[in-house]
């Protein structure tokens, strides 16, 4: 068997290399041709004298080829270093400069070198591709049920097209390859392919397809890797990616000319369910995954019709893909692998209220999971923090950390878009993950929260968040607050925010100037009013909300009744407490027969507890201790105001200041025991919380809660 | 009564003292930007070697053999490109220079011409 060796390193280092003049030469294409074209059509007609003319030849095209053909050569170069690394056993992350490997050839899986040679490859696949598909359409929804030899017949082709798709899959890193592939299978065959996608999977799970076979990785999985690499290449033709959105097939043969309403549903229900698998298995480009994870999210139907036709929805092969458990669920999983497509995804305002951002109202629904929860034979309380996970990390990864990877996190694109979702909060019920996810997102925009909530001040630094109304920020902490991992987050961007504010006034604190800290300490009181606002509202709410259910239960008739009866374990909410009921013994009187004063509280105090609400005085002294800690720490990090306040510590408190300072430095905590830094730290410490105290209406909002 | 001055666009030149009209501005450009290309090309084909041998350092068997297949020809080809571009930018600097000789030999043409049809009462 022959073998190779190389050091992959410096095959990664030329790829780089030539890459760089590669890059340098694409735009020169466009130039060329532009200034060429424009000479040939300025000379065309011209009588021109010997010696005047000039033959201007095609000189462009030749160039564009030629530059395509260097990339694909530099590019695979790297995939072949990558393939050395792989059967080497090598790690991709720590690679020696002089790291040499040797390994079997036929353990490297790349294309060709030759672009020309790439292509014809894929010429000759689509060709047998469209051999096997030229007779296969969409199947009928009737026929899945009714003919199944037709069904079988087509999960006889799955090893045909298996066998050329694992060829395929070598060439899957070489995008020409790819691009070629699909666009000279064109879009009947491509959208045909797709629609297999899922004719395989329902083939799979009647028992058509050997269970073994694995049709998911056999077919699913390649297809839609060649799809996402000719999609990410930027070369596909339009039709053809065109035909991977079109949803609709009731124009299809051998649908069309039948009576398409009566299985329209179970239709859309076949693509919508191809397009899920292909977005799931595939790598497409961060539009191409917007764009179908937009699809189907908004426009696929909400749940499958009776007959469902969805293809890959066994529950066993569903265990170990779980996130294909549903359409939604799926498109939001492969948002979570890709930031900027997620970052599109909620940038997206396509619907009929421009201005409104309507993806981010995803994050107070529950997207695929009853579904989810039926093909996978779970409740959708078990099931739904799962879900709710994966939804979270899709906007923690598109409006936190693609702006902060890709240096746009006070874009205008991006302010935008936040400002967007401070409002949208406003309107949703969203799960804890999902608001400790806004939390997160809200951690850049701190100052600006702050800003905004301490009101219009010229002193104050301006609010990079447009259009925001004190409205819409209140309601923003006061929905994000409902989740206690939530609260601490915001309590640490509070911290940051103090320890910011402090450092910046740092010098004048140390020096004792009374009127320092005066933008900062604005800012921290606004942003403290703001969650303990926000805080006492929840709970206020949990309460109003609990009563409003007691007085929802009070309005039945007899409700004692229903109990001793055992009825009202069914209008009961939380069936499982039912066990911890008062025994109807204790319920009704033994000697005159009538219900026992008081059982209805009892009965609801049991079933819905009181809330064990937070005083507003606690919640302060905890920020108070937070903010002991804070405040010294920042005057701690600040050198000037680190110094002056230990030479005043030197003259007050000599006998301390040698003992803290024997050592030759002084720790934190040993800064901390400092009279003037206790002293330094309390005043702001009091500032802020004196402050948002008084602007809490600390009175009537500690009367109305604290007692 | 001095005689009248005619302009010289007045006149009907003979065809061959016409000026010849040529797009100097496209043709400008378009030779800015082969010129251009060329040197980038001539740069990047003589840092190549180097990159080509880093390369190929340690690196040995059938790949290795493919990749220098595809260079020898892919080099042939950019240097063939770099040279077409190269006389192109030629030919119209050529054109250029041609057709400017020409308009200056016949703008005097011209001169003589007018002088010849000249007449102190008008056109002739």
């Amino acid at each position: 068997m022959a073998t190779s060796s190389a050091k992959p390193a410096r095959l990664l280092a030329y790829r780089e290399a030539g890459l760089a003049q590669v890059e340098a030469w694409e735009p020169e294409v466009g130039n060329l041709a532009s200034a060429l074209s424009e000479l040939r059509t300025a000379l065309s007609g011209r009588d021109l004298p010997d010696g005047c003319d000039v033959t201007v030849l095609f000189h462009e095209t030749w160039f564009d080829t030629l530059t395509r053909n260097q990339r694909h050569l530099d590019e695979w170069v790297g995939d072949v270093a990558n393939g050395f690394v792989r059967a080497g056993g090598g790690d991709p992350a720590n690679l020696g400069a002089d790291q040499s490997f040797t390994v079997d050839d036929s353990a490297i899986s790349v294309g060709f070198a030759s672009r020309a040679e790439s292509e014809a490859q894929a010429r000759e696949d689509a060709q047998a591709l469209d051999d096997i598909l030229g007779e296969y359409g969409l199947v009928h929804p009737y026929d899945i049920s009714n003919n199944p030899d037709l069904v079988q017949e087509l999960a006889d082709t799955y090893p045909e097209l298996r066998d050329i798709l694992a060829r395929a899959q070598r060439f899957a890193h070489d995008e020409s390859y790819a691009v070629a592939l699909v666009n000279e299978l064109g879009p009947q065959n491509v959208r045909t392919m797709a629609d297999l996608a899922n004719t395989f999977g329902i083939a799979h799970d009647q028992g058509h397809i050997d269970i073994d076979a694995d049709a998911y990785d056999g077919y699913v999985v390649p297809l839609a890797v060649i799809l996402g690499n000719a999609d990410r290449s930027g070369r596909m033709d339009d039709d053809v990616r065109e035909a991977l959105f079109d949803m609709d097939a009731t124009d299809e043969p051998p649908v069309a000319g039948t009576d398409g309403d009566t299985v329209s549903g179970e239709l859309a229900d076949m693509r919508y369910r191809s397009m899920a698998l292909l977005l799931h298995a595939g790598d497409f480009s961060a539009a191409t995954t917007a764009d179908m994870a937009y699809a189907i999210m908004h426009d696929s139907p909400i749940h499958p019709a009776f007959y469902d036709r969805s293809g890959f929805t066994n529950p066993v092969f569903l265990q170990d893909h779980r996130a294909l458990a549903s359409n939604e669920w799926a498109a939001l999983a492969a948002l979570e692998r890709d930031d900027h497509a997620a970052n599109l995804f909620y940038r997206m305002d396509r619907d009929e209220f421009p201005g409104e951002l309507e993806n981010l109202f995803v994050m107070g629904g529950d997207p695929g999971l009853r579904v989810a929860a039926e093909r996978l034979g779970v409740s959708p309380d078990d099931l739904r923090a799962e879900v709710q996970q994966t939804l979270a990390n899709t906007m923690t990864g598109g409006i936190l950390e693609y702006p902060l990877a890709s240096g746009t996190t006070y874009a205008p694109e991006t302010v935008e878009l936040v400002a967007r979702l401070v409002q949208a909060a406003n309107h949703v019920d969203a799960h804890d993950v999902v608001r400790t996810a806004m939390a997160q997102i809200s951690t850049p925009y701190t100052l600006d929260l702050a800003s905004a909530a301490a009101g219009p001040h010229d002193i104050l630094p301006p609010v990079r968040l447009p259009g925001l109304s004190d409205g819409d920020i209140d309601g923003f902490f006061q929905e994000v607050s409902g989740s206690e991992a939530a609260r601490v987050a915001l309590g640490q961007n509070a911290a940051a925010l103090v320890v910011d504010q402090i450092g910046l006034d740092a010098n004048a604190i140390a020096g004792g100037d009374g009127n320092a800290f005066g933008v900062g300490g604005t800012l921290a009181t606004a942003y403290y009013r703001e969650l303990g606002e926000a805080w006492h509202a929840v709970q206020v709410d949990e309460l109003a909300q609990r009563e409003a259910l007691v007085a929802g239960w009070r309005s039945f008739t007899d409700p004692v009744v229903d109990l001793v009866s055992g009825k009202i374990v069914e209008k009961i909410p939380v069936v499982n407490v039912a066990a911890d009921l008062p025994l109807a013994s204790n319920v009704v009187d033994g000697v005159t027969g009538a219900i026992r004063d008081g059982i209805n509280s009892a009965v609801y105090d049991n079933l819905i507890p009181r809330p064990e609400l937070e005083a507003m005085t606690t919640w302060r002294d905890a920020i108070q201790n937070d903010l002991r800690t804070v405040v010294p720490t920042a005057l701690y990090e600040d050198e000037a105001a680190r110094q002056t306040l230990l030479e005043r510590a030197r003259a007050g408190q000599p006998a301390l200041y040698a003992q803290i300072t024997a050592d030759g430095e002084v720790t934190l905590d040993e800064f901390m025991d400092l009279r003037a830094t206790a002293n330094a730290a309390e005043t702001q410490v009091e500032k802020i919380v004196t402050g948002f105290e008084a602007d809490m209406a600390f009175n009537e909002v500690f009367g109305e809660v604290g007692g | 009564m001095p005689p009248t001055r005619i302009p010289p666009e007045d006149l009907a030149y003979p065809a061959h003292m016409q000026a010849i009209s040529f797009p100097t501005a496209a043709a400008q450009a378009a030779k800015t930007v082969c010129d251009r290309i060329a040197a980038l090309l001539n740069e990047h084909l003589l840092a190549r070697p180097g990159l080509v041998d880093g390369a190929r350092d340690g690196w040995e068997g059938g790949f290795r053999a493919e990749f220098d297949e595809t260079w020898r020809l892919q080099e042939v080809r950019l240097g063939a490109l770099k040279e077409d571009l190269q006389r192109l930018s030629g030919d119209i600097s050529t054109a250029l220079t041609n057709v400017s000789t020409i308009n200056v030999q016949r703008a005097a043409q011209r001169e003589e011409y007018r002088a010849q049809h000249q007449t102190p009462t008008g056109v002739h």
